[in-house]
């Protein structure tokens, strides 16, 4: 027996079968959803924790630099001995080869409007690679400037760069200006020379990497109370293209014209939910208003999809022979066999079909942006374009005329060539002379339908997202 | 005689259709999926467990798993195969969240199973799984691997944690007990 049993219980437990409880799909469903949505929740907070992160990474980077200007010989070295004329500027690496050493004489004058005079004796060991753009005093945006053949910044925007240096340094006195532009480099140094005035300190602006030029020198001691030593500072050429990365959550549905029977159907079948975006983008400054983007934009559209149909009845109809014994009164036991009909009922429950579609689109968009208000830190911005398809994915389930539930894949979606329109309405906030924070609200809307033209409806895509992301100017 | 056939096109998917639907996370391929092969893994599921909850308990998050890691399934073996052993680790591991038992009680507090509905229609092995249910949770989970799922004992071993000697052990006196249970119900020629 014992080298039975295992036989028996294989065979007899080979094809066992037994239905579990009716609701056990629905409840895998919604533990799934749970998990999911616990994910999701866990994701959004790394997110978030990690650009909170980065974020105040820039800033601490954006004010340590300022504090790297403040270690710059300030009145209080001014106390040193006033024989001593030279200055010793050294300058960060030109190329990560060579470091240089300009050597400069530092002159005074003792007045009321004392000048402090800043010559840069041409000692540098590549002093050719430097063309030096002096303004005197008093620096303002209408100085006419000389354009130099061979600097590599205009003329433009030398000028904005001394209107910064004027417009920031309001506080204190400005004699001097000079501006170190490095031939072939988009790199700019700038020493800003000042004349203190009692309780005010020069606003240097904004450095971008520090120890670029660190002054050491030996000065007047009976100027002390009237100058400062020239501070140095180094701001960063920035080009006319800028990159954008954002991400947006919002609301992806579609709108559908055919037959209304069949559009009814469709809406009572599907709704919009929680969709998502993705955006990388070049952008290239046309002028200071107005700039051009292209680039990709990913485009997570979900809706729900909910179906049913009914439970299902079958009635089989079939004859069944049947004997029974009957006791005659005459005849005594006798067996009468006779027909009946028999009915089976067979009852199939209807199928719920609850899913999420997924149509994700890669589109290639070209939009014209422009600035309509801004201040120092702030912009209000608006954009306007279109985008193309170039990829498109559909997934998930589609009811057709016939009330019929079928795939997406299946349902003639165009795989690319979906036009929409694009606009939007949104805030930048400088963080930093490259960086900049968006928060961008965008609508689309479909040109033209998203599925092949051989079905009798024509479906828009349209959305509403809010894009969150990053923009850094090259 | 009127037949209806269900609007959905439930029986034109196949296998890789389906597996490739569950994959993209398919409600409506998974519904197929598990429909298909629910009563046949709930039948593994039960001989695992000691009740028909605790079996639907190990279905719901094996299939919950069935549905996650589909991707890793490569396609070498059957699919079906690929279920089976999702469903025997579940149980295994729902049987590890209890003390395993591998010493049996007092044979003479076994009580006799309730017999649920569904599987009133299979008597002979609803009786056999009754008294497969009664042996302790260690013996009965070295009897199913061995003498059902064919695994050899260096396997079960491993799977369970123990060395291939305890495993072959475990599974003679199981053995042992489910004799005595079956005796004890009056089967002594199966």
């Amino acid at each position: 027996m014992s080298n039975e049993i295992e036989n028996i219980f294989q065979e007899k437990f080979k094809n066992f079968e037994s239905t579990p409880s009716a609701g056990l799909f629905d409840a895998i469903q919604a533990k799934r959803k749970k998990k999911r949505r616990v994910i999701w929740i866990w994701s959004a907070a790394a997110i978030l924790f990690l650009s909170t992160g980065i974020g105040f990474s820039l800033l601490k980077d954006q004010n340590n630099n300022s504090i790297s200007t403040d270690d710059t010989p300030t009145t209080e070295s001014a106390n040193t001995n006033l024989e001593s004329k030279n200055t010793t500027l050294s300058i960060s690496p030109i190329d990560e080869q060579t470091d240089i050493t300009i050597e400069s004489t530092f002159e005074s004058e003792q007045s009321t409007n004392s000048k402090v005079e800043f010559n840069l004796e041409a000692k540098p060991i590549n002093s050719e690679n430097y063309v030096i753009h002096e303004m005197e005093s008093p620096i303002s945006s209408e100085t006419p400037i000389l354009d130099k053949p061979d600097s590599p910044i205009s003329n433009q925007e030398l000028a904005t760069l001394f209107k910064k240096i004027a417009s920031e340094n309001k506080g204190a006195d400005i004699t001097k200006a000079k501006v170190f532009t490095r031939k072939g480099k988009t790199e700019v140094d700038i020493i800003v020379e000042t004349k203190a005035i009692e309780g005010s300190e020069a606003n240097i602006p904004e450095t971008k990497d520090e120890d670029i030029a660190n002054v050491t020198e030996a000065n007047n001691e009976e100027k002390n109370k009237t100058t400062t030593p020239p501070p140095t500072h180094k701001l960063v050429k920035l080009s006319r293209w800028s990159i954008e990365a954002t991400s947006s959550i919002g609301l992806g549905g579609r709108t559908i014209s055919g037959a209304t029977d069949y559009v009814s159907l469709r809406n009572l079948t599907e709704s919009a939910r929680i969709s998502n975006s993705f955006t990388l983008s070049g952008i290239y400054q046309l002028d200071p208003k107005w700039n051009i983007q292209t680039g990709f934009i990913l485009l997570n559209r979900n809706e729900n999809f909910n179906h049913s149909t009914n439970d299902y009845v079958q009635y089989n109809e079939r004859e069944e022979q049947r004997t029974e014994t009957i006791i005659h009164p005459v005849l005594g036991e006798i067996e009468r066999t006779y027909t009946v009909v028999v009915t089976d009922t067979i009852v199939t429950s209807g199928i719920k079909t609850n899913n999420i579609n997924k149509h994700t689109l890669l589109s290639i968009p070209l939009i014209l942006e422009r600035e309509l208000m801004s201040n120092n830190k702030w912009s209000v911005m608006s954009k306007g374009g279109v985008m193309v398809s170039i990829y498109t994915n559909s997934q998930g389930n589609i009811v057709n005329e016939s009330n019929q539930v079928s795939l997406l894949e299946t349902a003639g979606v165009k795989t690319s060539g979906t036009y929409s329109a694009l606009f939007g309405l949104g805030t930048m906030y400088k963080a930093s002379d490259r960086v900049s924070i968006l928060l961008y609200p965008q609508v689309n809307f479909g040109l033209n339908s998203s599925f092949e033209n051989r079905l009798a409806f024509k479906q828009r895509e349209i959305g509403i997202y809010t894009h969150l992301g990053l923009r850094v100017r090259l | 005689m009127n037949q209806k056939t269900d609007s959905t096109n439930a029986n034109e998917l196949n296998e890789h259709e389906l597996i490739e639907g569950c994959i993209r996370n398919d409600v409506y391929c998974q519904k197929v999926l598990y429909e298909k092969y629910s009563p046949k893994m709930m039948g593994v599921s039960l001989r695992y467990c000691n009740s028909k909850m605790e079996a639907e308990d190990v279905l719901q998050d094996a299939f919950i798993k069935i549905f996650d890691k589909i991707k890793s399934f490569k396609g070498e073996g059957s699919f079906e195969g690929w279920i089976r052993k999702v469903v025997v680790f579940t149980a295994l591991k729902s049987n590890d969240k209890r003390v395993r038992k591998f010493e049996p009680g007092n044979l003479d507090s076994v009580k006799e199973q309730y017999l649920d509905a569904s599987v009133y229609s299979n008597m002979e092995t609803a009786n056999l799984l009754s008294i497969l249910q009664e042996l302790p949770d260690g013996y009965r989970t070295v009897f199913n691997l061995y003498a059902i799922e064919g695994y050899s004992h260096k396997e079960i071993g491993k799977m369970l944690g123990v060395t291939d000697v305890t495993s072959r052990t475990q599974y003679s006196r199981a053995k042992q007990y489910l004799i005595k249970l079956l005796a004890k119900y009056g089967i002594n020629r199966i």
